[in-house]
Order: C-alpha cells, then sequence, then structure tokens
C-alpha cells in the first residue's frame, strides 16, 4: 500500500508540472491581456506536433527539437495575437468578443492539425520501453525525470525573468497598469506580444513534455487546457507563483483521489476541487481578493 | 511654444467631449485647467498625451506634430502625464516604481536592472535620490509595496515616477485628490518646487482656487468649450468666473 502512495505521488507530481506549465503561459498572457485566451489549448497540441515533425519526420536531435518547438510555439502566440486579437484591440472589442474569437482560433487550429496529420494517434515513443528507475518503492522513467526537470527548470527561467530583468519588470507594470505603464514609456503592444511569445512557449513546452511520454492527437488540447485554467484559478488567477501551485495542487488531488476511488473519477476531482473553490475562495490560493475578475 | 494645441475635438462613443478648442502652453509656465465635472477638461489632458484619439485639430509639442503619437512615444520627447487616480504598480516596491519612470533610459531590455554593481546609461539612484529630496516620506518607504501605501504617499509616487527623466511638460491630472485637504497646499507648492526646477506644467484641477492660486495662467473649461482663459490672477479677479466656477455669491 505504501507503494501504492509513493507511486501515485510521482504521478501526480509529473501531472503537476505539466499543469502548472500550462497554467504558467496561461496566466502570462492573462495578465497582460486581462481575457480568456482558450486558443492556448492549441497551442499546447500544437507544441506536441511541432516536436513529432522534427523528431519524427525530420528525424532531428531531441534537444534541438524540443528547442525549436518551443520557439514554433511562440511564433503561434504571436501570430494568433497578431492576426485575430489584435485587430479586435485596434476595435475595443469587449471581453466577450475575446472569449468568441479565442475558441474560434482554438477549433480552426485544431481542426487544422486533424487535416494535416490526420485524426488518429500519433507517437514520438521509438525506442523500446526502458524499465524505469525504483525510487523509493515507486517507478520513474528517464521521460518522467526529464519532464519533471524540464518544467523546474522553465519555471526557475520565468521567474528570474520576470523578477530581475527590465523586460520581465515592464510585463508586471502592464499587469499592474496598462495605463501607468504606458505613460512611462513602456509599448504596451510589445509587451502583450512579448507575454504572447513566452506564455505560448511554455503551453507548446508542456505538449513536447507530454508527447515524449504519451500519444498525441489533435484532440489532446481541449483536457488540458481546462486543467491548466483550473490550476490557474485556484492558485489564485493573475498570479505567478500561484499557477505553480495550483498544477500541483491539482496534479495532487486527482492521482492522490484516485487511491481511494476509480481512475474514471479523475477529472470529476478536477472541477470538484474548482466548484469548492468558486464558492469558498474564488481568488484562490495566492490571488488577490479585491480584484473583480470578469472573463 | 512649448505646447500649441489647435482646434481639438473629441468624441466619447458618440458623445461630443470637446468642441474646437484651442490652448497654448510656453516653457516655464504653470497653466490651470478648471471648470466643473464633465466639462472635458480632463479629457482635453487625455487627447494632448495621445491615451485619446481626437477626431479633428493638432497638437504641437516643441513645434513637432505629435497627433495620433501614444504616451509612451512622447516620454522620451519629454512630455510626461501622471494621469488621474494615483496609478502606481501596486506590487512593485516605491523604487521600482521610480525606476519604471526611467524606463525609457536605462540599458537592455534583458539586463539586470537594480543590481548595485552594474553601470547603467544613467545614474538611476541620483535620479532617485533627487525625488526623495521632494518627496522625503517616499525614502522611508522605499522598500515598500506601492499598493500599500496611503493615497496621497501613492500620488506622490505617480508624480516621482513622472519627474524621473526631467519633463520638459509636466501634465497633472487632478494632483491634489487623494490627499487629505490640509495636505493640499504642500501639494502645491511642491508643484511649485518642480517648476522652478525647470519643469513646465499643465494641470486639471477640481480645487479651482488652490489652482489659480499657484498657476500663472488659467482656462476655464464648459459643457466641452472654453468659457475663460486669462492669466490666473485676473481669473481670481473676474466676477463671472468667481460666481459660476469658484462657487461665490
Amino acid at each position: 500500500m505504501n507503494n501504492v502512495f509513493c507511486q501515485l505521488l510521482v504521478n501526480a507530481v509529473i501531472a503537476g508540472s505539466i499543469y502548472a506549465l500550462i497554467a504558467l503561459g496561461f496566466t502570462v498572457i492573462y495578465r497582460t491581456v486581462k481575457f480568456f485566451h482558450f486558443a492556448h489549448g492549441v497551442v499546447y497540441t500544437a507544441g506536441a506536433y511541432f516536436a513529432y515533425t522534427l523528431i519524427i519526420s525530420l528525424h532531428l536531435n531531441f534537444a534541438l527539437s524540443f528547442f525549436l518547438s518551443m520557439v514554433l510555439a511562440a511564433i503561434l502566440g504571436i501570430a494568433i495575437d497578431r492576426f485575430v486579437y489584435y485587430p479586435l484591440r485596434q476595435q475595443n472589442a469587449s471581453n466577450l468578443i475575446f472569449l468568441l474569437a479565442s475558441f474560434g482560433v482554438f477549433i480552426f487550429l485544431q481542426n487544422l492539425i486533424q487535416l494535416i496529420y490526420g485524426a488518429q494517434i500519433l507517437t514520438i515513443r521509438t525506442g523500446p520501453i526502458k524499465e524505469g528507475h525504483h525510487f523509493l518503492g515507486a517507478v520513474i522513467t528517464d521521460v518522467q525525470i526529464l519532464i519533471l526537470a524540464a518544467s523546474i527548470i522553465l519555471m526557475i527561467f520565468l521567474w528570474l525573468f520576470i523578477q530581475k530583468t527590465k523586460l520581465g519588470k515592464a510585463m508586471r507594470a502592464v499587469a499592474d497598469d496598462p495605463v501607468a505603464a504606458n505613460v512611462v514609456g513602456i509599448n504596451p503592444e510589445r509587451m502583450i506580444r512579448t507575454s504572447f511569445a513566452i506564455g505560448s512557449a511554455l503551453a507548446g513546452a508542456a505538449g513536447i513534455l507530454i508527447s515524449f511520454e504519451t500519444n498525441i492527437e489533435p484532440t489532446m488540447g481541449f483536457s488540458a487546457l481546462l486543467k491548466g485554467i483550473i490550476a490557474a484559478i485556484i492558485g489564485g488567477i493573475g498570479s505567478i507563483p500561484g499557477a505553480v501551485l495550483g498544477g500541483f495542487f491539482l496534479g495532487l488531488a486527482e492521482n492522490l483521489g484516485i487511491w481511494k476511488i476509480s481512475a474514471g473519477w479523475k477529472d470529476c476531482i478536477a472541477f470538484a476541487i474548482l466548484i469548492i473553490f468558486l464558492f469558498i475562495r474564488p481568488w484562490g490560493f495566492l490571488g488577490t481578493k479585491t480584484e473583480k475578475e470578469t472573463i | 511654444m512649448l505646447l500649441e494645441v489647435k482646434n481639438l475635438t473629441v468624441y466619447y462613443d458618440a458623445v461630443l467631449a470637446l468642441e474646437n478648442i484651442s490652448l497654448t502652453v510656453s516653457g516655464g509656465e504653470i497653466v490651470a485647467m478648471i471648470g466643473p465635472n464633465g466639462a472635458g477638461k480632463s479629457t482635453a489632458l487625455k487627447a494632448i498625451c495621445g491615451l485619446l484619439k481626437p477626431q479633428s485639430g493638432d497638437v504641437l509639442f516643441q513645434g513637432e506634430n505629435i497627433n495620433g503619437k501614444q504616451p509612451y512615444q512622447l516620454v522620451e520627447k519629454g512630455l510626461c502625464l501622471v494621469p488621474e487616480g494615483r496609478r502606481v504598480f501596486t506590487s512593485m516596491t516605491v523604487l521600482e516604481n521610480l525606476e519604471m519612470g526611467a524606463y525609457t533610459v536605462t540599458s537592455g531590455q534583458w539586463s539586470v536592472v537594480s543590481r548595485k554593481n552594474r553601470q547603467p546609461k544613467v545614474d538611476i539612484r541620483q535620479l532617485v535620490e533627487k525625488i526623495f529630496s521632494l518627496f522625503p516620506v517616499l525614502n522611508k518607504r522605499q522598500k515598500q509595496k506601492a499598493g500599500t501605501l496611503s493615497s496621497g504617499e501613492q500620488q506622490m509616487v505617480a508624480i516621482g515616477r513622472a519627474l524621473m527623466l526631467k519633463p520638459k511638460l509636466l501634465l497633472l491630472d487632478e494632483p491634489s485628490l487623494g490627499f487629505s485637504p490640509n495636505y493640499v497646499d504642500t501639494v502645491f507648492e511642491k508643484i511649485k518646487e518642480i517648476n522652478r526646477g525647470g519643469t513646465t506644467i499643465l494641470l486639471v484641477e477640481q480645487n479651482a482656487r488652490m489652482a489659480l492660486e499657484y498657476a500663472d495662467r488659467g482656462y476655464v473649461f464648459e459643457i466641452g468649450k472654453i468659457a475663460f482663459e486669462d492669466k490666473a490672477k485676473n481669473l481670481l479677479e473676474n466676477d463671472e468666473v468667481r460666481k459660476s466656477f469658484l462657487g461665490e455669491r
């Protein structure tokens, strides 16, 4: 029984790090644009397919493919903003319009991926399946260690970037108050582009990492998006440490929850937690209570 | 002429907010825009610095047409706005807020700011010290998050942030808002001090009498138009202005 617990804990941390990456990217974008960018989920899917193309079709090595796929995901994010959201901003569109547009982008790109790659399941894993390492009674594979390490490194990089660099500080300034940022000389459009690049690269990274672990399919983005948003909300919408906390919390709750109840209830656990938070603590773990958020 | 506004017309959605107004500000002046709520003085200020797009008209800063430029493009030219309502970066410290005021002159985007052993293009510390000597209370609060300050202190941060690069023209939108009534005098003393330091000031103020006492010239706004313009002293003595706009009987 102890082994089961340890194994679930390992699974929880792996799932949590993927959720945290998606939630982080979502949060980085949300902070500057203040609407829910649902197409974030399809950027995650695209990240996986970029990695598939580079590794399987072009035979590039893993590390290079990882890096290039993140860059491509960032470019995709910037393109979504430039060709969909930017024209809407010029017309002072309401948040509802942005929300609908982001759904539209999601569906369009998901179908585009399906058109190009087909609806069937694809896999990047080529070599024989190696047995994982035994660790405190649990089994952890090389790929899982890679997922955990890569996510943690990305989180640390993001944190240093936001806290220490001039560009990161400017992004924080825009998140705090876009008008005040504008009057001190920060180009708001530039910060929005930057946040789409960084946020999308993080979603892409999550997609790439998951593609090393499981099969990929065009519809994989939707549930990942929902989990990412749930993590962002329970962590405190707009809070960067909150997104990480929410991601790991959700991973733990889901995986430890199925210790006692059937695994089919995993998604149900996630949504139950969301509903509990929305009732009791809608500003999440680290969000600010006073902020009135609109979707 | 430092600032020249010619025939500015601004619509808020479909509502006419400013109709064909013209005004000028010369170097070294303090110019006050007063008038009742909704008269369009704040709108004028926002249209000048580019936060609002005017329907027609021209804004010239140092002879250069700045129509259609956004506020962030004007900072380097020496035109800074302190927006209404203490808009500070609440999650950043007072010091970081002031540093952001020097955003346009600090070194590269990826560089690490505010580390002591670095040599930036400008000496931020020296600029910050000047702001602290103007508002000593901020010195004591420099490590505190700006969101935790009192409203008056937040306004000082907002003004200090705009002064970091010593703008040629400072636009102040309701500078006394948020200060307790007996501190309003001090705020205007500070504005006078900033002006003596070589910064021209154009301000919008609810507290009309106080503004005119400190200003060189004034424009009185009434429903989207300028009703009076004169030396501040003359406006204070003008019976009609006193009756309609300064609340005297």
